[in-house]
């Protein structure tokens, strides 16, 4: 699939995200603060290609008169920012936790994994809207509350690996010729967890992205008028009628991160072999 | 997906099953495991949110609501029994929920519990309609993402990607523009007629059937070239005999211990499309009770959800077993 020039099916996904996360962060700065801010004579103006459109305005703009192309990329910083740290945070938690379940195994295996099955089975959003509801929802609230809605899957296919990997003969003999369990781990273990959980770190971020979207369009996400692609799209909803690009965009925005996330994670998974299928069998696709 | 559910179960499996006892003992003791472990686990849940409330700053503002004068507020401390140590709030509490006494609801002064349950059959409704649809529309486009020509399988294979990146609420808003501010046809919102749960019951079931499907074409794969479709098909039986009733039900169990496991985002699904199509349901009901600050009902709602979850595991697990024996027999 690779011999030949550069794999698309990796490199289109990887660079339409990087492009998201550059235009999120970097755009408002260019097009200025006084895009983002109210201008009631400029209220629901329509995308720059409709009758009625304002010049410098090419999305739109919302019911404030705030420019949608601003709105858009301002409220990616925040749903960007809870997506990819969460994912981080829950892969990192569930080497972590996956390690020690399959590593050592015994009590600390049965804890993990008796805890693991129950945390899947509560609805987690109708948890997280609870915690919500009282602690408050800053950007790192949001992520650490994210990041326990995610570390499931990480921390299951570790264990996997990890539990395969330390019965094959050549660690058994690496043990046997009295290698300690941190160069074991090091040695034979991280190398074949490290891809498996890059892999499941794409699919989270799709996943995470859609339930921060969840939250702030229920209104618990963060709070306004700072933007997220969640919020935005709650309060575009009753102007469905007259002015769809206040919805567009941002749902646009979540649709296309998604997807390219999960695409990353299909190419990335073809492309190392290293437990694929355990993925397969975790990630339902 | 099936090792979801049954790894959820059983603790007592790692224990070597104690010799002279008959399956039937084993199941009951698998399933009081199950639903105590469970029930734990809920009660875990509403621990949680206790101290949360009680640690979040003052309490009785937070149950009063902003607008108390202070009056109200020593009325509410008084009544709450907030001027009592914690631990022994914390005891009242859970004396409180064994009782099944959540309170009353700040703003109707009715049962909590009664305004949660008042709103599941609407939830449960949806729930089920939802479950009918997944499983209807994803069983055929699973066949035709297996069985189908080129093109189909291209066809349907890009819906099923497309219909797993769009997110419920974004897909929600999509079905409003098109079926109610467009054409017209349906309702946007509301609750209590046939009409008004079209547009929720799609939202909610398109993720649904784009996993079924998949799950379907993965189990057809696997059969496909077995010795017993061969022997079927070699009887005289038509390709579509074979297919129907000696390939598929094969599938048949991953699909159904798939609604089961997925029960619980189908719930947090249902929160999101109830908010959007003002459908009157228990997630609506918790979401209002968010906004509301009404924490009795905040507690009530998540209990009745937390109940629900877990009746549907443990029934479903129990289901399960009896719809494909190799189930229990792997974990034996």
């Amino acid at each position: 699939m690779r011999r030949r020039g550069i794999d698309l099916r990796l490199w289109v996904p990887l660079g339409v995200l990087v492009l998201t996360i550059v235009a999120c962060f970097v755009g408002p700065m260019l097009l200025g603060p006084e895009a983002g801010q109210q201008a009631l004579g400029e209220r629901l103006a329509p995308p720059a290609w409709l009758p009625g459109a304002i010049d410098g305005r090419p999305l739109g703009t919302d019911a404030f008169g705030r420019d949608m192309l601003t709105r858009t990329l301002e409220g990616g910083q925040v749903s960007l920012q809870v997506g990819f740290g969460a994912a981080t945070g829950a892969v990192l938690v569930g080497m972590v936790l996956g390690l020690v379940a399959g590593y050592w195994g015994g009590w600390c295996d049965r804890v993990i994994m008796a805890g693991a099955d129950i945390w899947l089975a509560f609805p987690f959003l109708v948890i997280a809207l609870a915690a919500v509801a009282v602690v408050g929802s800053d950007i790192p609230v949001l992520i650490v509350l994210l990041t326990l809605g995610g570390w499931v899957l990480p921390t299951r296919v570790t264990r996997t690996i990890a539990l395969r990997v330390r019965s094959e003969d050549y660690v058994v003999a690496a043990a046997g010729a009295g290698a300690s369990d941190l160069y074991l781990v090091r040695r034979h273990v991280l190398p074949q967890v490290l891809p498996a959980n890059l892999v499941v770190w794409s699919f989270t971020v799709g996943a995470l992205v859609v339930i921060e979207g969840a939250l702030s369009f229920l209104g618990l996400g963060v709070k306004p008028p700072t933007a997220s692609w969640g919020n935005i799209i709650a309060d575009g909803t009753p102007y469905l009628q007259t002015a769809w690009w206040i919805v567009a965009w941002p749902a646009l925005m979540i649709v296309v991160t998604v997807i390219c996330a999960n695409a990353l994670g299909n190419a990335l998974r073809g492309r190392w072999n290293a437990g694929a299928d355990v993925i397969d069998k975790e990630v339902v696709p | 997906m099936t090792e979801g559910v049954v790894a959820s179960v059983d603790p007592g499996a790692t224990a070597p099953p104690s010799a002279g006892r008959g399956r039937r003992g084993r199941r009951a003791r698998r399933l009081g495991a199950m639903t105590v472990r469970l029930l734990l686990t809920l009660l875990g849940l509403l621990t949680l949110l206790f101290f949360l409330v009680r640690l979040s700053g003052d309490p009785a503002g937070v149950l009063a609501g902003p607008s108390a004068t202070p009056q109200q507020l020593e009325a509410v401390r008084a009544g709450l029994g907030l001027d009592e140590p914690l631990l022994a709030q914390y005891a009242a509490f859970l004396g409180d929920v064994v009782r099944l006494d959540f309170g009353t609801s700040v703003f109707s002064g009715e049962s909590a519990l009664g305004t949660a349950l008042g709103a599941l059959p609407a939830t449960l409704v949806l729930l089920v309609t939802t479950m009918l649809v997944s499983v209807a529309v994803g069983i055929p486009c699973g066949v035709l993402l297996d069985r189908g020509g080129r093109v189909t399988r291209a066809v349907v294979g890009t819906s099923m990607t497309l219909a797993q990146a769009v997110p419920t609420f974004v897909l929600g808003i999509l079905l409003i523009y098109l079926f109610a501010v467009r054409l017209g046809w349906l309702p946007a919102f509301g609750s209590g007629t046939a009409a008004t749960l079209v547009m929720p019951t799609l939202a909610l079931a398109t993720f649904a059937i784009a996993r079924t499907a998949r799950m379907v074409a993965a189990e057809l794969e696997q059969v496909e070239d077995q010795d017993f479709l061969r022997t079927a098909a070699a009887k005289g039986a038509s390709t579509r005999r074979v297919l129907w009733r000696h390939a598929l039900p094969n599938a048949f169990p991953a699909v159904a211990a798939a609604l089961v496991v997925e029960i619980s985002y189908l719930i947090s699904g249902a929160v999101v499309v109830e908010v959007l199509f003002a459908y009157d349901g228990i997630g609506k009901e918790l979401v209002d009770a968010i906004f509301a600050r009404d924490y009795p009902v905040v507690q009530a709602c998540v209990f009745v959800i937390g109940v629900f979850v877990v009746v549907v595991n443990v029934v479903g697990d129990g289901l399960l077993r009896a719809l494909d024996p190799r189930i229990a027999r792997a974990r034996a």
